[in-house]
């Protein structure tokens, strides 16, 4: 009987040390958890000069046991590559899966944002996209489609769809279950992580200045798919742009540079070719931006907005006249 | 083995678990950036590298983040090299501290070309050289143009400078590729 209730005793005391360690290192500050390990330095300098710095490491990367089977055995193999010290990359890589699970982490705090990119061409889905038959009519999917729709799919264009047939009607999807996701979620134009200063007060004054303020980064990056990483939008090129032969203006902020890289030209960089928008006449010199809103990409408000006196018969006619090559 | 007693194994146990309450406090042991190079052999490769590719109108070996490339292609790529350019650097450093008095990020920049043409031209002769100075140069050289021009998903090349220099169309822009 004594036995039996030491070795309870025992089982509960080592249930509440594994238990009560394993809530400690989930909450304590990341400097004295998470960020001991080397692998996760740079990421964890960023993200604490970043607006997520008040939420923790778990509010997006979840525990050990957050996600099942499928975090416990990634949580694993970290801490076996960290111990072994084994060839490995130094670069934390997420699947889409992961991706995915943060983006319905971001819904969970961009409520208003996520109304936004719902509303907009941005919430496609894989079948949208991909099967969509009066677009497969003119092009066959490719695995250039992945750059811009379907980014984070951990695979190629033939593991996506099964092409084999001749007639386009028969190109289906392979997996049903992808068919639902979406195929340009959050973190297509957001990096996590990105190099900010701490956000200060805007005006602050001076003996020689009467305000200044501390310069942001871009909150938008580019995901490179072919590259695995992100190229922030500030650091994109300027590509040169063409009207037939004349070389063309036209807005360079980081805003532009980032929706042309998926609402791009043909590749002799012609103004209006294939999916470009380039703008012309009286704003050729504003950014997307200026007109679309980021995530909803409604441009309904937007003329009142610099131009109140334009009564709506106004706004319309302005409408009707040309604002991009296309 | 230790036999215990109840008192004993609560109280051992009640120790273990406080004492894994000090664990947040531990700080991290250092703060070096890197997987394979400390602090000061990092910042003799970067006033090398910077020489090699120096920054002028466009961004440098340093700007591009060779030296990281140097020291992730150590530690995955190329473990044997890392004895290659410890023994290369501590032997540089040994070397100026002994003919200039100085480590040599901290000489000046028409000193620190000279002395890589000499090791280049293979003209340094010192037993303080552990390796022949032309391989520690030749390696370094190619390692440095690698960081720079290759592509960033290796370590270097950072936010593609290189490719910016060379007017490289990177990231591709080209739109749908439709039939007619």
């Amino acid at each position: 009987m004594k036995k039996i209730v030491f070795l309870s005793l025992f089982c509960l005391f080592s249930i509440l040390i594994v238990v009560g360690s394993y809530i400690t290192w989930n909450r304590v500050d990341p400097d004295y958890s998470c960020a001991q390990c080397h692998e996760i330095t740079p990421s964890h300098s960023k993200w604490k000069s970043s607006a997520h710095a008040g939420v923790h490491c778990i509010e997006c990367h979840g525990t050990a046991i957050s996600e099942g089977f499928h975090s416990l055995a990634e949580k694993s193999n970290m801490v076996l590559t960290h111990f072994t010290k084994e060839k490995t990359s130094d670069e934390i890589r997420l699947d889409e899966r992961q991706i995915l699970a943060i983006h319905r982490r971001c819904i969970a705090c961009h409520q208003s944002e996520y109304a936004g990119w719902l509303a907009s061409g941005h919430a496609v889905n894989y079948r949208e996209i991909f099967m969509d038959s009066v677009h497969n009519a003119l092009e066959k999917p490719y695995w250039d489609c992945l750059r811009c729709h379907g980014m984070f799919y951990d695979g190629n264009i033939h593991d996506l769809m099964a092409l084999e047939d001749t007639s386009f009607i028969h190109w289906k999807i392979r997996d049903e279950k992808q068919e639902m996701l979406p195929a340009i979620p959050c973190l297509a134009c957001h990096q996590m992580h990105t190099d900010n200063p701490v956000s200060q007060r805007f005006v602050t004054f001076f003996a020689d200045s009467l305000r200044t303020s501390t310069a942001r980064n871009p909150r938008i990056a580019l995901y490179l798919r072919a590259d695995k990483r992100y190229l922030r939008a500030d650091k994109l090129p300027h590509p040169q742009m063409y009207n037939a032969e004349s070389e063309i203006s036209y807005a360079s902020d980081p805003n532009t540079r980032l929706c042309m890289q998926c609402h791009a030209p043909n590749f002799k960089h012609q103004a209006g070719s294939e999916d470009d928008r380039t703008v012309t006449g009286v704003h050729w010199e504003l950014s997307c931006t200026a007109c679309h809103r980021p995530h909803s990409g409604e441009t309904r408000e937007s003329c009142a907005q610099c131009h109140s006196s334009l009564t709506e018969v106004q706004i319309k006619k302005v409408f009707e006249q040309p604002h991009c090559y296309k | 083995m230790k036999n215990y007693n109840r008192r004993e194994f609560i109280k051992a146990a009640g120790l273990l678990y406080g004492s894994l309450l000090i664990i947040p406090s531990c700080k991290p042991l250092s703060g070096n950036n890197y997987l394979v190079f400390t602090e000061q052999e990092a910042a003799c490769l970067i006033a090398l590298c910077e020489q090699i590719i120096p920054a002028d109108e466009f961004p440098g070996a340093t700007d591009a983040g060779v030296i990281h490339f140097i020291d992730k292609q150590s530690k995955l790529r190329f473990p044997k090299e890392q004895i290659l350019f410890k023994n290369g650097i501590a032997s540089l450093q040994a070397w100026c501290r002994a003919t200039h008095n100085r480590l040599f990020e901290e000489l000046d920049v028409p000193t620190q070309i000279a002395i890589m043409q000499s090791m280049e031209k293979d003209e340094i002769k010192s037993d303080l050289w552990k390796i022949a100075p032309k391989d520690f140069f030749n390696k370094l050289l190619a390692r440095t143009m690698q960081g720079f021009y290759g592509s960033p998903r290796h370590g270097g090349n950072k936010d593609y400078v290189s490719f910016k220099m060379l007017k490289l169309d990177y990231p591709l822009l080209i739109g749908q590729n439709r039939y007619l």
